[in-house]
């Protein structure tokens, strides 16, 4: 099942490229980077991108490389271990605080790597946007709001976080993903599924396919009894 | 589970009021029910601001700096709101005695630090704040102890100082930022530092200023929102994986914000070092090991992650904090821990007090409950 990719960098050619993969190759979505060559998704020249993306239904799966400015991350991995995640989280948060997820309410966002630092750690937007006008300029809900819309998969290794995200989330916004074939991938989905025992069958099911087939608009083949 | 106040945002509020959160002293609660300390909480120093008046490069305060117009404008405001609550004791205990605080552990605003300036500049600037926050626990035994700073750009003017708070002022512990004007933790230089706090007994309270690289945190108070608890991972990591952790288990560090994104995102860590050579070259135990040590404050706004903390990390390890008097601090502490359905009494009360009175060697009065 494919997922395109589109020139974001030249939001004219990636509407059309849009409609290619579409309506040409039958594509049910999209990749997308946490930052358009360091430019940031809220700018006002990616909207139509984001439009287009919504009435065509397509799947959004966005996927990190890094942050840009990683001058203390040079050793350790860092710029793969902080950087990953923490890109999806810069790039979460000026779609929720930049408008985009207010204007574009049904885009169907999945994120890498649970979403990255933010819907671990989810308190702090809406305490800003209560406390300073200048966290709430183009929204008018809650900040936590928008952030429930989304879609985040199942890479974060511990089962304590994954029950963390369903409790928080619901088991409809976790889609399993392996990040196949690198080297921070989980190469034990299934088992890592399984083994989280705050699920029950019906979340797992949910996790493991249910939801990605729904949101890619898949027909979940029959089953022999 | 929103609370009151904190379930609209600013921008909603009718013209003229003010909002609830943020803005202290918050909510009343009794003194005589629990045992409290705050271990996140600032005081200001005009002695050393003076010090390092006209000399931007050290008296800037990063977060405000990286801030577009609004939010420094903002700020301003904020500072002009909250400079008496900075500065005055009698004021501080104030609003403590109305917020329930039996003690607060005062340490200096972060951009107070001033690791930027010169040694010698930054020795004055120390034994200044230092002097000041001295003053006030003295004045007021009962109600203050003291959190210090030394020139971590100068490790050993940053010794001689570790002693002298130690030993003359009696400080039970200082504040360390993030970085040391732009150098992580882990350089080998800062080792003596860590080696003598550990000697020492002292709680370290680690404190950010927003992320160094903040180019894209100039809108919507980014550079608070996602800076400050992004520059506290970026320094856990480096405490970690650059092996000052392992190389001194008994150092009693106390992260800010709930220990910023790594203790809830903890599983990315052991997976890198279990899979990749070069992110376990200065360690011997899976990295969560070392951060299970560490001790986080209670800022992080959600039962749910608060409860995620104690489970994971134990109750003994989180203490309570308000970021007084900050806008993005907690005003109703006591509210949060005692809403807070998964914790037992016995867990409530190591958070609200208990756990800072043991890391700071302070004995619990016998009439605390």
């Amino acid at each position: 099942m494919p997922l395109g990719t589109v020139p974001f960098q030249a939001p004219d050619f990636a509407v059309a490229e849009l409609d290619r993969i579409h309506k040409s190759l039958g594509f049910r979505g999209i990749e997308i980077a946490t930052n358009v060559a360091g430019e940031d998704f809220s700018a006002e020249r990616f909207r139509k991108i984001f439009a287009r993306i919504e009435e065509f239904g397509l799947l959004i799966f966005m996927h990190p490389t890094g942050f840009p400015e990683a001058r203390r991350f040079a050793d350790h991995y860092l710029v793969n271990v902080i950087g990953n995640p923490l890109d999806s989280t810069v790039a979460l948060h000026h779609l929720i605080f930049g408008g985009v997820l207010h204007d574009y309410p049904n885009l169907k966002l999945v994120i890498a790597h649970g979403g990255g630092y933010l819907p671990a750690y989810s308190g702090r937007i809406d305490h800003a946007a209560a406390a300073r006008p200048d966290c709430c300029e183009k929204i008018n809900r809650m900040p936590t709001t928008y952030l429930k819309r989304l879609y985040f998969d199942t890479i974060v290794f511990t089962h304590h976080q994954l029950e963390y995200l369903v409790e928080q989330y619901g088991a409809d916004h976790v889609l399993v993903g392996t990040d196949y074939p690198a080297d921070m991938g989980e190469v034990d989905p299934i088992g890592f599924i399984e083994g989280a025992r705050g699920l029950d069958d019906n979340e797992r099911r949910a996790i493991l396919g249910g939801n990605a087939a729904r949101l890619l608009s898949i027909e979940i083949p029959g089953r022999p009894e | 589970m929103s609370r009151p106040g904190e379930d609209i945002l600013f921008k909603c509020l009718p013209p003229g009021t003010e909002p609830l959160a943020g803005r202290f002293p918050g909510p009343a609660h009794a003194r005589s029910k629990w045992f409290t300390i705050d271990i996140h909480c600032h005081v200001r120093c005009e002695k050393a601001a003076a010090m390092v008046e006209g000399n931007p490069d050290v008296s800037r305060w990063f977060l405000e700096t990286s801030a577009n117009e609004r939010s420094r404008e903002i700020n301003r405001q904020n500072g002009v709101r909250t400079r008496l609550q900075g500065s005055s004791p009698e004021k501080r205990i104030d609003d403590m005695d109305r917020m329930g605080i039996d003690i607060q552990a005062i340490s200096p605003a972060p951009r107070q630090t001033y690791y930027g300036a010169d040694p010698d500049l930054g020795l004055e600037a120390s034994r200044a704040t230092n002097d000041f926050i001295a003053d006030i626990c003295g004045r007021y035994p009962d109600r203050f102890v003291g959190l210090g700073t030394v020139p971590f750009q100068a490790p050993e003017l940053a010794l001689a100082e570790l002693d002298r708070l130690h030993k003359s002022l009696g400080f039970r512990g200082i504040e360390i930022m993030t970085h040391v004007a732009g150098d992580d933790l882990s350089a080998d230089r800062f080792r003596k530092i860590f080696a003598r706090c550990e000697e020492l007994g002292l709680l370290v309270f680690m404190h950010p200023d927003g992320f160094t690289e903040a180019r894209r945190f100039a809108d919507h108070y980014f550079n608070n929102v996602i800076g400050n608890p992004l520059d506290s991972t970026v320094a856990l990591h480096h405490l970690i994986f650059g092996g000052v952790l392992a190389d001194n288990p008994n150092l009693k560090l106390v992260v800010a914000h709930g220990g910023g994104f790594l203790p809830a995102y903890p599983g990315r860590i052991d997976h890198a070092a279990s899979a990749r050579p070069d992110c376990c070259e200065r360690i011997h135990r899976m990295p969560s090991t070392y951060l299970k040590r560490v001790y986080f404050d209670a800022l992080v706004y959600t039962h749910h992650q608060l409860e995620y903390l104690v489970e994971e990390y134990g109750a003994d390890h989180i203490l309570m904090g308000t970021d007084y008097p900050a806008d993005m601090g907690e005003v109703d502490p006591i509210g949060m821990i005692e809403g807070t359905p998964g914790l037992d009494d016995i867990e409530r009360r190591a958070i609200l007090g208990r756990n800072a009175a043991r890391l700071l060697n302070l004995e619990i009065p016998t009439t605390a409950r």
